[in-house]
C-alpha cells in the first residue's frame, strides 16, 4: 500500500490534472480558433489594401523558385501585387508584406509576424522606419537601418529584396540585386562605367573605364575579435599606382574611435600614389584594422599586375664600350657616364625641347634610368 | 486572518515586485511603456488569481511530490487561455506584450503565491491574495512603466508630453534603464519607509517578508 501512495497516487493525480487542463485548452482553442482566424483574415486584407493602396479584389498566387515567401497576392484590378516574405530576425522569422506596384516600385512596406525584442527590433515595424522604402525599386538605394536594431533591420530589408524576386517571377520581369553602397565609386570618384574582370585570388575585379581597375579583396578581420572578414576596395591605376582604397563590409566593431577613422578616407587616402601598403603609418589605437588593410592593399597589389600587366617602366638601355650609358625612356633620353653617374637628360625626340616634358616624368626617368643601369651592371 | 488584510498585504506590505522582489523579469522587460506594464500585469493578475483558487481547490489532492510539476500544468494552462482570448479579442495587446505573454507560466510571482498561501489557504482567502498580489504586481509595473515611457520616450500611454518627448532619455525605455528605475523605485520605497519595507533587523525566517505563508516557517527555517 505504501508503494501505491508513494508512486502510484502523485503520478495519477499528475496526468489527471494535465488531462484536464489539455481538455480545458481544447476547448478554449476551439471556441477562439474562428475568431482569431477572422482577425487575421481581417488584419491581412486590410493591411494589403494598406501596402497597396488602390489594390482590391486580391487572389492568391503561387510563387516557385523564390525562397522565404509567405505568400503572394495578385490584386484583381491590376494595382499590382501584395507579397509576404519572411527572413530570420532577432527573435525567429519576421515576415514583412509588400505592397509592388504595376512599375516594380514599392507602395508600401508593412511589419508583420515576428518576434522582435519590444521597444528595439518592433522599431522596425514603425513608420519612421517603414516609410522609407516607399517608391523605392528592387535596389533599395538609400534605404537605412534603425540604430540599435541592426539585426532587425537587415533581416527587414533581406525578406524585401525577396519579395522583390518573388515579384520578378510572377511578373516577368528582371529585377536588379539591391547593391550595397558603390565602393567602387569611391576609389574612382570620376569613373561611372564598371566592368567586370576575372581576376584570380580576389573577391570580385572591376574595370574602371580606362582609368584602371578596382580589385576587391576579401581579407581577413583586422581586429582580433572581428565577426568575418572585411571587404577591400583597391583601385589600381594604369601606371601601377594605387588610385584609392575603400573598406567595404566589415565587422571591425570599433572597440574605439580611432577604428572608426581608419575606417574613413582620411586615413585610406593616404595610400594614393604609392605601389605598396609599406610606407602607410599605422594609426594608434586602431594598429589591427590598420594591418588587416595593410594586408589587403598587399594582396591587392600582387594580384594588380595580371590585370595591368608589368608596369616596370620599359628602359631602353644601351652601355657602351667605355661603360657609360644611353637610356631612352618614354619621352626622355638619359645619359649616364662610366662612374654611373647622371652626365645629362635630353629629349629623346632630337628636335624636341626637355621643357616640355614634365618635370615628374623627368625624374622618374632619371630613376629609372640609373636602376636599368645598376641592373645591368650587377648582372 | 482579516480579509482585508489579505487584500492589503499584496499591495503594499509584501509588494510582490518591490517587497518580496519576485517576477521581476516582466517587471523589467516589458515596462519600456505603461501600456505594456499595465497590460502585462492585468494578464498576470488574471492567472494568478485563477491559479490561486485552483490550486487552494486541490491542496488535499495534491500530493506534496508532485506538487510543483502540477502548479506548473496549471497555470500554464491558465496562461495559455489568457494568450488565445487575447489573440482573439485584444490583438493590439496581445502583439505588444509579444513573448513575454507566454513567459507569465515562469513568473515567480505566481508559482510563489501557489507555493506560500495558495497551497494552504481556503478557497476564498486565496482567491483575496491573487486579487491582492495582482493589484500590487499591476501597480508596481505601471509604476515603472509610467516612470520609463515619461523619461525615456518623453510619452505617458502614447500621448506626447510637452517639453519632454523632444528630449527623452532614451536608455530609461531600453534594458538598463529598467534596472535603473527599478534600483531607484526600491530606493525611494525604503526612504518612504524608513527602510521598514525591506531593512530587517535581523536576517532570520521571522523576519522575512514571505514567513506568514511560508511553509519552511513551520519547520524553523529555510532549508531546516
Amino acid at each position: 500500500m505504501k508503494a501505491v501512495k508513494e508512486f502510484v497516487v502523485p503520478a495519477a493525480v499528475l496526468t489527471a490534472i494535465c488531462l484536464v487542463v489539455s481538455a480545458a485548452l481544447a476547448g478554449t482553442y476551439q471556441l477562439t480558433e474562428p475568431v482569431i482566424e477572422a482577425a487575421k483574415r481581417a488584419e491581412a486584407d486590410a493591411s494589403r489594401v494598406v501596402v497597396l493602396p488602390g489594390g482590391a479584389d486580391f487572389k492568391e498566387v503561387t510563387v516557385s523558385g523564390v525562397e522565404n515567401i509567405v505568400e503572394a497576392y495578385e490584386a484583381g484590378n491590376g494595382a499590382g501585387y501584395v507579397i509576404t516574405g519572411k527572413a530570420k530576425g532577432y527573435g525567429g522569422d519576421l515576415q514583412v508584406m509588400a505592397g509592388i506596384d504595376k512599375d516594380g516600385k514599392i507602395a508600401g512596406v508593412k511589419l508583420m509576424d515576428n518576434n522582435e525584442t519590444q521597444g528595439i527590433g518592433s522599431k522596425t515595424g514603425e513608420d519612421a522606419y517603414t516609410s522609407q522604402y516607399k517608391g523605392k525599386d528592387s535596389t533599395l538605394e538609400g534605404v537605412t537601418a534603425v540604430s540599435g536594431a541592426t539585426i532587425s533591420s537587415k533581416a527587414f530589408q533581406s525578406a524585401v529584396t525577396s519579395i522583390f524576386q518573388a515579384y520578378g517571377s510572377l511578373a516577368g520581369v528582371e529585377v536588379a540585386a539591391p547593391e550595397a553602397e558603390d565602393y567602387k565609386t569611391v576609389v574612382f570618384p570620376d569613373v561611372t562605367e564598371f566592368t567586370e574582370v576575372a581576376l584570380d585570388g580576389a573577391k570580385a575585379a572591376y574595370k574602371a573605364g580606362d582609368a584602371g581597375y578596382v580589385i576587391v579583396i576579401e581579407a581577413a578581420g583586422g581586429w582580433e575579435h572581428a565577426a568575418g572578414p572585411m571587404e577591400i576596395y583597391v583601385g589600381v591605376a594604369n601606371n601601377g599606382k594605387i588610385a584609392g582604397v575603400a573598406v567595404g563590409e566589415n565587422h571591425e566593431a570599433p572597440p574605439s574611435p580611432e577604428t572608426a577613422v581608419v575606417l574613413k578616407q582620411d586615413y585610406l587616402s593616404s595610400y594614393i600614389g604609392k605601389t605598396s601598403p609599406d610606407d602607410v603609418d599605422n594609426v594608434s589605437g586602431a594598429t589591427q584594422t590598420s594591418r588587416g588593410i595593410k594586408k589587403g592593399v598587399r594582396t591587392a597589389m600582387e594580384l594588380a599586375p595580371a590585370l595591368i600587366g608589368d608596369t616596370t617602366p620599359q628602359v631602353d638601355l644601351t652601355v657602351a664600350e667605355d661603360g657609360s650609358a644611353s637610356a631612352v625612356i618614354g619621352a626622355v633620353r638619359v645619359e649616364i657616364d662610366a662612374t654611373g653617374k647622371v652626365a645629362g637628360v635630353f629629349a629623346a625626340d632630337e628636335t624636341a625641347d626637355l621643357a616640355s616634358v614634365a618635370p615628374e616624368e623627368v625624374k622618374e626617368a632619371m630613376d629609372n634610368a640609373l636602376a636599368a643601369y645598376n641592373a645591368s651592371k650587377g648582372a | 486572518m482579516n480579509k482585508l488584510k489579505i487584500l492589503v498585504n499584496g499591495i503594499i506590505k509584501e509588494n510582490p515586485v518591490l517587497v518580496l522582489v519576485l517576477g521581476t523579469c516582466p517587471a523589467l522587460a516589458v515596462t519600456n511603456s505603461t501600456i505594456n506594464g499595465v497590460g502585462m500585469g492585468l494578464a498576470a493578475t488574471f492567472v494568478l488569481i485563477c491559479s490561486n483558487v485552483v490550486i487552494s481547490l486541490l491542496k488535499k489532492v495534491i500530493p506534496d511530490k508532485v506538487r510543483i510539476p502540477c502548479y506548473i500544468v496549471v497555470i500554464a494552462g491558465f496562461v495559455t487561455v489568457v494568450q488565445l482570448m487575447m489573440q482573439a479579442y485584444m490583438k493590439s495587446l496581445y502583439d505588444a506584450l509579444g513573448i513575454f505573454l507566454s513567459l507569465i507560466v515562469v513568473n515567480c510571482v505566481i508559482l510563489g503565491r501557489a507555493e506560500m498561501f495558495a497551497n494552504k489557504n481556503s478557497v476564498f482567502d486565496s482567491f483575496l491574495d491573487g486579487v491582492g498580489m495582482g493589484i500590487g504586481f499591476t501597480l508596481a509595473l505601471f509604476l515603472m512603466g509610467a516612470l520609463r515611457e515619461i523619461f525615456g520616450a518623453g510619452t505617458f500611454c502614447n500621448i506626447p508630453i510637452p517639453g519632454l518627448s523632444s528630449q527623452p532619455i532614451a536608455i530609461l525605455a531600453q534594458a538598463p534603464g529598467g534596472f535603473f528605475v527599478y534600483g531607484f523605485i526600491i530606493a525611494m520605497l525604503n526612504k518612504v519607509s524608513h527602510g521598514k519595507a525591506v531593512k530587517r533587523k535581523t536576517f532570520d525566517c521571522e523576519s522575512c517578508p514571505s514567513h506568514a505563508g511560508c511553509s519552511g516557517a513551520l519547520k524553523g527555517g529555510c532549508g531546516r
